[in-house]
């Protein structure tokens, strides 16, 4: 008796329990890499996705090459708009009988429009919904944003992995920040800091058609979007500031044509607070290492090492010259406080912060900011002398 | 009814229950990034709660919370105070098993009906109280260095994943002075470390009875240590931000690991929580299993499993309608009115009472107490 029911049960239970209720076929997702973010003329969302396609083996690969054919790409894109974001997205059913999979989005481009209007409700959505990662880069376009994600590239057949290799030696080199919606979201939620995000452009090239390309730093006070930093020295001062730069090449103009360039081996730079007479101040201390990558002039350094001290003297004042041009366009030009210099006071003065806090707009402008660089250059390559 | 467990998984069960869910939880969100500082501020107190339990332990060696509470308030008021803790296990269970539940929906299957969530848990979690207390134990013994290697190579994970960690996110240290921090945090006393009032239920399974209250004091060290560590985790992973509104910041944090191919550790990450439920649920439920056998007399409290298993689901979807007012009753209304007289409240007038009584009973010499004891 025990074993015939045992004999009902089991089978029973097996097919309960292999329960199908949320289940996600491959073939029935629609997964998204990457999605941007435009405004219609009514004032709606519109969004664009990136989706990979998911039903078809995937295609460019192996001999793709030699035909001489253009790689065709493995995602489709598509578009819907609506009064939000989830709404938007949501609206894609009426084109594509697939459920969204969003975890593995890996940025989101946010077109100029969308920006000054605030971001408030894109950086909650991308919080709160469950599928999405706190890692998921952010990016602002000039133009819309549509474009990017609909531009194919000959680099891989899925243009958001390459835009998403750009970003990962981005990271390292000092030429865009990135910016993720987990440290937007903080920035955001700070009264006092500034938050920003990297600016991805599209270039017309003769030979491959349209090219990413990512420079430039898109400025925001609160949720909206303010302006861009577009110069190039400013933008690595930013993130020299940031300790972002671990990577990169310095030249060093010398007398008459002659130029130095100096890669970067490692870099570190520390942001200290000050009091000074009850006024905030930021120490900001800067050490790199570099090689020596090219060189012209008569200069031998391995017979004369105190040319490279010389070489130290002048990288430091160019670095502290694009700090200093980071600085005064955040100060002066934007008037806000991309550094979360507030967030680096508050942690070693927090009684005197009660008090800063209130009148920061005031302050931050004023806030006097001590730069230090410490070059260190170390090799010279594996010649010593320029040949010419 | 002969259950008797090693000191060692007496130590296994007491910290495999308490991180069951204290660990989801940004504990005192109030002290901000100071809170794992009052974390180990309330380490002595929930040390100090856990005497007070052991003390009365000590004095019935063979009873649990159920049977002495008779035998020091009378057999009326007695009685009543035991059903009281039983339907304080059984409510507490179905809290658990809510938690669980709204997890797994929020975090990876929102479409699914909390009805077959939560019934599928239940049937887990009860059958490991049907089982008995011996196994519930073994199962903690070998689970629980699993659980602390499971979390170590976690925190590796994420402390080796670049640009994750910011150690600048703790300070300022101390930007509140430390009595308000201590003001703060004094909901800690309930939750997590006077959950334990549990484990009168079970001291007297305990085959070393002398071990009982060095281990069950380090299990209170180790847990707020480990639940310290937890929380410097968030703040450095998320920010006091994200860490703060973030309903389950363990989750959250965890998703952050992104090191080569070892990313998107989502569902492994709800699988080692959920293992911390089943012994949370599963020791809830048979300490009411047994507390109510002990009380009707009853022999084997086995079969008593199912009925309590079909409570426990139905006090799960029955506690709130929605996830927000489930939290707020358990971090703000439970504390005060339910678990601060349940787990201290009672137990200390139990203790006043037991010594007064011995003081009238006996007024020359209260040192022979050991003899009284069958």
């Amino acid at each position: 008796m025990k074993k015939a029911i045992a004999f009902c049960i089991i089978p029973m239970m097996m097919l309960l329990s292999a329960g199908c209720v949320s289940k996600n076929e491959i073939e029935n997702s629609a997964i998204i890499v990457a999605f941007g973010v435009d405004t219609t003329a009514d004032g709606k969302y519109m969004v664009s996705t990136q989706i990979l396609k998911t039903s078809k083996q995937s295609s460019g690969s192996g001999d793709g090459s030699s035909k001489g054919e253009k790689q065709q790409s493995d995602v489709i894109s598509l578009a819907s708009t609506g009064s939000t974001l989830s709404d938007a997205l949501d609206h894609l059913s009426k084109q594509l009988g697939k459920k969204l999979v969003l975890s593995h989005i890996k940025f989101i481009v946010i077109s100029e429009d969308v920006a000054k209007s605030g971001v408030a409700g894109l950086i909650d959505f991308t919080a709160r919904e469950y599928q999405m990662r706190a890692n998921i880069v952010i990016l602002v376009t000039n133009g819309k944003a549509s474009e990017i994600i609909k531009t194919t590239t000959p680099i891989d057949p899925v243009p958001a992995n390459a835009i998403d290799s750009i970003l990962n030696l981005q990271a390292r080199y000092g030429y865009i920040p990135v910016i993720t919606s987990l440290d937007f979201f903080n920035l955001l939620g700070s009264k006092t800091a500034a938050p920003m995000a990297g600016v991805i452009r599209l270039y017309e090239d003769e030979q491959q058609g349209k090219v990413f390309k990512l420079t430039d730093i898109a400025i925001f006070k609160k949720d909206k979007f303010i302006g861009y930093m577009t110069d190039e020295e400013a933008v690595r001062g930013v993130q020299w500031i940031r300790n972002k730069v671990k990577a990169g090449n310095i030249v060093i103009p010398l007398s008459g044509k002659d130029q130095v360039t100096i890669q970067l081996i490692s870099a570190n730079s520390t942001i200290k607070p000050i009091m000074k007479e009850n006024k905030p101040a930021i120490k900001l201390t800067v050490q790199n290492k570099g090689n020596i990558l090219d060189m012209t002039g008569d200069f031998d350094p391995m017979k004369n090492p105190e040319i490279l001290t010389e070489f130290e003297q002048m990288e430091n004042e160019i670095i502290k010259q694009e700090i200093e041009k980071a600085l005064s366009m955040a100060q002066t030009t934007f008037q806000a406080d991309i550094f979360d210099f507030g967030e680096a006071i508050h942690r070693d003065y927090p009684k005197e912060w009660v008090e800063l806090e209130k009148n920061w707009s005031e302050v931050f402008p004023e806030l006097e900011v001590e730069v230090e660089v410490h070059s260190n250059i170390k090799r010279t390559g594996v010649i010593s002398k320029p040949v010419y | 009814m002969e259950t008797k467990i090693s000191p060692y998984q007496l130590f296994a069960i007491m910290v495999l229950f308490s991180f069951g869910s204290s660990i989801l939880f940004f504990l005192t969100p109030d002290a901000k990034q100071d809170a794992w500082l009052v974390l180990l501020f309330y380490i002595p107190v929930g040390m100090l709660e856990q005497l007070m339990y052991i003390k009365l332990f000590y004095q019935y060696p063979n009873d649990t919370i159920v049977t002495y509470m008779p035998k020091i308030f009378g057999i009326y008021i007695g009685s009543l105070v035991s059903v009281l803790y039983i339907i304080y296990f059984t409510y507490q269970a179905g809290r658990i098993i809510r938690d669980f539940t709204e997890l797994i929906l929020i975090s990876s299957m929102p479409e699914m009906s909390p009805f077959i969530v939560a019934i599928t848990l239940t049937i887990i979690f009860v059958y490991g109280a049907f089982s008995g207390l011996e196994n519930i134990s073994r199962a903690a013994q070998l689970i629980l260095p699993l659980w602390i290697f499971i979390f170590i190579v976690l925190f590796l994970l994420i402390y080796a994943t670049p640009d994750v960690v910011k150690f600048q996110n703790l300070k300022p240290l101390l930007e509140k002075d430390i009595p308000s921090l201590i003001k703060d945090g004094w909901l800690l006393v309930t939750f997590p470390y006077g959950e334990t009032v549990l484990f009168t239920m079970f001291y007297s399974s305990v085959n070393d009875s002398k071990k009982v209250r060095k281990i069950s004091l380090f299990a209170i060290l180790f847990l707020g240590c480990v639940l310290s560590l937890n929380t410097i985790m968030f703040i450095t992973t998320l920010g006091v931000k994200i860490a703060t509104s973030a309903l389950f910041p363990l989750f959250e944090s965890m998703r952050l690991v992104q090191l080569g191919f070892l990313s998107k550790l989502d569902i492994l990450i709800i699988i080692i929580m959920i293992s911390g439920g089943f012994f949370k649920v599963s020791l809830l439920t048979y300490a009411s299993m047994s507390g109510t056998a002990q009380l009707i007399k009853l022999k084997d409290p086995k079969y008593l499993a199912i009925p309590f298993g079909i409570a426990i689901a139905i006090i799960s979807r029955l506690i709130a309608k929605n996830y927000p007012e489930h939290i707020i009753t358990g971090l703000k209304v439970n504390p005060l009115q339910v678990n601060f007289p349940i787990q201290i409240i009672v137990p200390l007038i139990a203790l006043i009472v037991y010594y007064i009584r011995k003081l009238l009973k006996n007024p020359k010499k209260h040192n022979s107490r050991s003899s009284k004891n069958k």
